[in-house]
């Protein structure tokens, strides 16, 4: 059985005005990386973060485009800050984002990789009405703000956009002589146009690759717009009659401590009220994200779960969330993320993930009682490294020195969006999902990234541990298909599957083989390239009589070729792996050390 | 930590959630870490330099020493960071998100300060807008200084001062309310104050109402409404926005309390139909006011906005405030002027055992003297001579004499039915869901019916027996003045307990299940327990009539019927105890 993740949303601290300014770091997500927690839901934006981006920005030099992110000055409020923002600027925060999971993350290696399973925002004047000229601006910023969170969204490998609807009441009381309801129907239906507009202003942005969804929250309360479920049913047909497009990517975020705050009808709590109404036809197949605090009878401060409401609260919905993690097609992210939002008590908040993760896996228990359930498979690139030479230079030296090389090539994998679910003594397999990409062909080629990182990362590691006979080297395969990676019990989080013995075996072959046929690809993409480039540096160097072999052995299978759209080399061949039963196709080549 | 310092588990407090963890942390706010010739203000602008630029900064200290003026100690910040806010969350959303980068508010924590080198006691925490954008030409800042009203500071969820923890003191508190942000709870009344840069008319009877739901979620579970649904609420009933701004009328929050809050409640009239019955309106009000706050219940009270409390005073409430946070205009129409603002201002408690000059109606009898009462009587000598309350012009913890309040109460005019004005003293008592009888209401029901009871012979019978038994005088057993009612809302439980009943005991008709009550005992002020007899020294000394009414009755309906209500339950002391009376409206009158 597929287990929802648990995630952690980054607005539960906010650093001091002066923290900020002067760490000009992002707080809370350094604090959860420490405390282990590899699952997060990027707020964004956070005033206090905003120091942050901007020096990412002002360091790059293609960053910082716009006059309003110009280094060195006030980078203004979060909206003005987000819709200023270029295509180019999200693309180096979402970079720099993803590196920086990688470089700050402290818990295992092996597992779910640190990553961002969501995003999200807090665009309130989405719903504004065109009042005013000044009105106009504020809800086209929005529109902006918007536009890039779903942009960055993309970048990171998220699908999942949670946004509130904002106010349902006129700005202000005093001056409106309008009825309450033409109010509310009046922002709903500039919700509408505003989506229409970010939609139209996302897809040339994001060149053909998948395209998030925005999940709407529930904020319970009469004075916001989407304060219940039958809202946001509302709104999905207020789209439809618009004939709005993306209807697909209008999504339901199920806020568990907000629908415990609805109002009850008919002796059924709210929550009940909010269920029922969920699990309709003109609902259930739309949500998208859930998240996970707990409130006390008003809309206060988010609380760990279980401090006023319980297990048996909380569990119709945890059982919602697994019955939509076990559809094979289905639109939910597969992730509950705790929201604390400023608690700024990182004790508190592992006691809220874990806690969580606890209800889901005791719910899971219960619901696989009733029998065997197929295993679900997750499609994605497989990367499998090894190193050689380790015993003889590495193992009988120091230890510490493997664990050293392995810690750098479980990073490298981090930085490029994939995870590790095994350790293989000295190496690693590796598996990019390419659920978290925005595409197959990007999940396949930024194993290839990974891998290439390597040469830079190791280089020098391995001249310290070489010896007059020997010197370290990888051995390296790529694959592509289907494994099976249980989310629950005592294989948690292992790779299983004919594909990860593929990927194994195909190492095994990769330097016997590149030995026998050493291919000299011609790419016809960037990336292979940059390959080439490598290759003949490293033949250059050979001339030059400063290395005597190969850094890395590669061994692609067909499979990865084409997912990757790389051309086949001339002198690949099939491959009869030990214990396969059918051939595979492969291609070989090598990397040189890093230059 | 010396051996001086208070044993108190919110010391936590002084520091940083990480603290020790947190390299960047540059000392406590607290003593520890030098600052020992730091001024009060000069440790708290240390504190807020973190999250405002200076002028705003100092702008807050003012605002937190104007809030803990009546605690009269130094006070010591303790932590502070960014935390939610239910208030500043709405207001954010409707009124600030382009002026404020952030939606949480700057949490303090204080504490007392205890000395140069010691922290005392905690006192609770402040919420306060983040630094925000503001147009100072809409608001002069003297205008502010003159309602009263605060630009940073949202609400204060803080403990009473200290010396409002001596015994006399009477006070309705909660540790239901710092949980929900989050807080290790600790007993506590929220302050809600007033935005200075809005001039809803609503404003305060809104405040008051929400802190009193905050008072008593934990014990009834009502649920408090923000300004925006409070005017939400009140326009959705009339159909008219603009209605919503003007003010609220006390029937108005009673109807929001009852849709919308999961609570209840009930308005107390009290007006005198001439000068004469000033000082009797007065005192029927003191005893019923002192009466629903001890059963928990605190009450919103319309007052002159001139009400000053006793102690201790600031020097912009000698201003005469244009209070443009009183329900004026609503109340009586735009032509009305008038030199006393209407101004609701929330009474949580009160300060038992009276001065002579603090309620001077009753201190004859109160004291013995002229007209020589034989014994005190504690229904009169127990009325409590001050008022504690929120008042969001003065500030929280206010004292106010009984008599001023009363006199303020009787200042302030209300438009009555006829449409011309009307001087009395109106409250609405905060309670649970299904609460509409009031306590008044149900002491003018008992006495009413003890006097139709007083008539039969069989009760008059009843009653001298047991003034014999009690060894009280029965002369006068026939006058309503002998006897006091002590009236209390109970639970079914708690009623059967009171009438020494058995936890499953029904009375005939056997109806007395959930919901609430209202039992009045009948009691002869001089009653006391028979001597000579050793075991009886042991026996529970029971009234000697007692009258259950449920207190979810719609009085409007029943009074057509039947002139007053009749109570679901009547009994009378016999021999060994209570036993129950069966009486139908046309059996009593």
């Amino acid at each position: 059985m597929r287990l929802p993740e648990v995630s952690l949303i980054t607005s539960w601290h906010i650093p001091s005005h002066r923290e900020a300014r002067e760490k000009r770091d992002l707080a809370a997500l350094k604090q959860g990386l420490e405390q282990q927690i590899a699952q997060h839901d990027l707020y964004f934006l956070n005033h206090a973060d905003i120091p942050c981006y901007a020096r990412w920005l002002c360091e790059e030099p293609t960053g910082a485009g716009s006059p309003a992110l110009a280094c060195g000055e006030d980078q203004g409020s979060p909206l003005d800050f987000c819709a200023a923002l270029r295509a180019e600027d999200v693309g180096i925060i979402a970079a720099a984002l993803t590196a920086y999971l990688a470089e700050n993350f402290k818990g295992r290696l092996v597992g779910p990789r640190p990553r961002f399973t969501a995003l999200a925002t807090y665009w309130p004047l989405i719903s504004l009405p065109n009042s005013s000229p000044e009105a106009d601006k504020l809800r086209q910023s929005s529109v902006k703000a918007l536009t890039n969170s779903l942009l960055l969204a993309s970048r990171l490998g998220c699908h999942h956009v949670e946004i509130v609807g904002g106010s349902a009441l006129p700005e202000n009381l005093h001056q409106s002589a309008q009825d309450a309801r033409e109010a509310r129907e009046e922002r709903l239906q500039v919700l509408c146009q505003s989506l229409e507009e970010v939609y139209q202003e996302l897809a040339p942005l994001l060149n053909g690759s998948r395209v998030p969804a925005v999940c709407l929250e529930i904020e319970p309360g009469e004075v916001y717009l989407v304060n219940n479920v039958q809202r946001f049913a509302e709104l999905r047909e207020a789209l439809r009659r618009r004939g709005f497009p993306r209807l697909d990517h209008v999504l339901l975020n199920l806020d568990l401590a907000h629908m415990m705050l609805t109002e009850a009808e008919d002796g059924k709590t709210g929550s009940e009220v909010q269920l029922e109404r969920a699990m309709r036809s003109d609902v259930l197949p739309w949500i998208g994200h859930m998240h996970m605090s707990d409130h006390a009878r008003t809309h206060a401060a988010d609380l760990c779960p279980g401090t006023y409401h319980f297990y048996f609260h909380y569990k119709p919905w945890l059982d919602l969330a697994l019955k939509l993690c076990q559809q094979s097609e289905t639109r939910f992210s597969g992730v509950i993320a705790v929201e604390l939002e400023a608690c700024g008590d990182i004790f508190e908040v592992v006691r809220a993930v874990g806690k969580t993760r606890r209800w889901v896996a005791h719910s899971a228990k219960q619901m696989s009682l009733g029998g065997r359930e197929a295993a679900r498979t997750v499609q994605g690139a497989l990367l499998v490294v090894d190193i050689g030479n380790s015993t003889a230079c590495l193992a009988e030296r120091a230890p510490a020195d493997i664990e050293e090389c392995v810690r750098e090539i479980c990073q490298a994998v981090h930085r490029q969006r994939g995870s590790v679910f095994s350790f293989t003594g000295d190496g690693v397999v590796a598996f990019f999902d390419q659920e978290h990409f925005a595409s197959e062909r990007e999940a396949a080629k930024s194993a290839l990234k990974a891998l290439e990182e390597l040469p830079a990362e190791l280089g020098a590691l391995f001249q310290k541990a070489a010896t007059p006979e020997h010197t370290p080297y990888l051995r390296a395969s790529l694959h592509w298909g289907g494994i099976h990676v249980p989310t629950g019990g005592p294989l948690r989080y292992q790779a299983i599957g004919r594909e990860v013995v593929i990927a194994c075996r195909l190492c095994g072959q990769a330097e016997k083989k590149a030995r026998r046929a050493f291919v000299c690809l011609q790419p016809l993409f960037t990336c292979l390239a940059k390959v080439c480039r490598l290759v003949r540096a490293c033949l250059s160097q050979r001339s030059a009589g400063r290395a005597t072999h190969p850094f890395c052995h590669i061994a692609a299978s067909k499979a990865w070729l084409e997912t990757a759209a790389m051309t086949a080399p001339a002198e690949s061949r099939d491959l009869e792996l030990k214990g396969i039963g059918e051939s595979v196709g492969a291609a070989f080549w090598e990397l040189p050390p890093a230059p | 930590m010396s051996d001086q310092e208070p044993v108190d588990p919110y010391r936590s407090l002084l520091y940083p959630a990480g603290f020790g963890l947190d390299e960047s942390w540059q000392g406590t706010p607290g003593d520890e870490a030098g600052g020992l010739e730091e001024s009060q203000d000069d440790r708290l602008l240390k504190v807020l330099l973190d999250y405002y630029k200076l002028n705003d900064a100092q702008g807050v200290v003012q605002e937190i020493g104007r809030l803990f003026l009546s605690y009269r100690t130094p006070i010591k910040p303790g932590r502070c960071h960014y935390s939610p806010s239910p208030t500043w969350r709405d207001e954010y959303l409707l009124d600030f998100a382009v002026q404020s980068p952030t939606r949480f508010a700057v949490r303090l924590h204080v504490f007392e300060g205890a000395g140069r080198s010691k922290t005392g006691k905690y006192l609770g925490f402040v919420a306060l807008r983040p630094p925000y954008k503001v147009d100072e030409a809409d608001v002069a800042g003297e205008e502010m200084e003159g309602i009263g009203g605060y630009k940073h500071v949202i609400e204060a969820e803080i403990t009473c001062p200290s010396h409002m923890l001596r015994p006399r003191y009477h006070l309705i508190t909660t540790n239901a309310s710092p949980p929900r942000l989050g807080v290790m709870p600790f007993r506590s009344a929220v302050f809600m104050a007033p935005r200075f840069d809005v001039k809803r008319q609503s404003t305060c009877v809104h405040l008051a109402l929400s802190q009193s739901l905050h008072l008593i979620m934990g014990r009834f579970g009502c649920k408090p409404v923000s300004q925006r649904e409070f005017d939400w609420h009140l326009a959705d009933a009339s159909g008219n926005v603009n209605h919503a701004t003007a003010g609220a009328r006390l029937s108005e929050a009673l109807a929001v309390l009852e849709s919308r809050c999961d609570g209840g409640g009930f308005i107390a009239n009290f007006v005198p139909t001439r000068a004469a019955d000033r000082n009797s309106v007065k005192e029927k009000a003191l005893r019923c006011l002192t009466d629903t706050l001890a059963n928990g219940l605190p009450v919103i009270m319309m007052v002159s906005s001139t009400l000053r409390p006793v102690h201790p005073h600031h020097p912009s409430f000698e201003q005469d405030a244009a209070a443009p946070l009183g329900s004026t205009t609503h109340e009586h129409g735009e032509d009305f002027t008038s030199a006393h603002e209407t101004h609701a201002a929330l009474i949580i408690g009160m300060h038992l055992l009276h001065a002579r000059h603090e309620v001077p109606l009753v201190k004859t009898c109160a004291l013995g003297g002229e007209e020589k009462c034989p014994f005190i009587r504690e229904d009169r000598a127990e009325l409590p001579g001050r008022f504690v309350g929120h008042d969001v012009l003065k500030g929280p913890f206010s004292e106010w004499t009984a008599e001023a309040l009363l006199e303020s109460a009787l200042e302030v005019p209300v438009p009555g039915v006829s449409g011309d004005e009307v001087h009395g003293i109106f409250f609405l008592a905060i309670g649970p869901k299904n609460l509409r009888l009031g306590l008044d209401e149900v002491d003018e029901f008992a006495r009413l019916l003890l006097s139709v009871l007083m008539d039969r012979p069989e009760w008059q019978d009843a009653f001298r027996a047991y003034c014999q038994t009690h060894l009280c005088d029965f002369a006068d057993v026939g006058k309503m003045d002998s006897w006091r009612l002590v009236i209390r809302l109970l639970a079914p439980r708690e009623a059967r307990s009171r009438l020494g009943k058995g936890p499953d005991w029904q009375p005939k008709g056997g109806d007395l299940e959930g919901g609430l009550y209202w039992g009045v005992e009948v009691w002869n002020p001089a009653a006391l327990r028979q001597s000579g007899d050793d075991a009886s020294q042991h026996k529970p000394l029971y009234p000697a009539a007692a009258f259950l009414w449920d207190a979810s009755m719609s009085v409007a309906l029943t009074r057509q019927d039947a002139g007053f209500p009749m109570p679901k339950i009547i009994m009378r002391w016999e021999t060994g105890g209570l036993s129950q009376r069966q009486l139908t409206p046309f059996e009593a009158f």
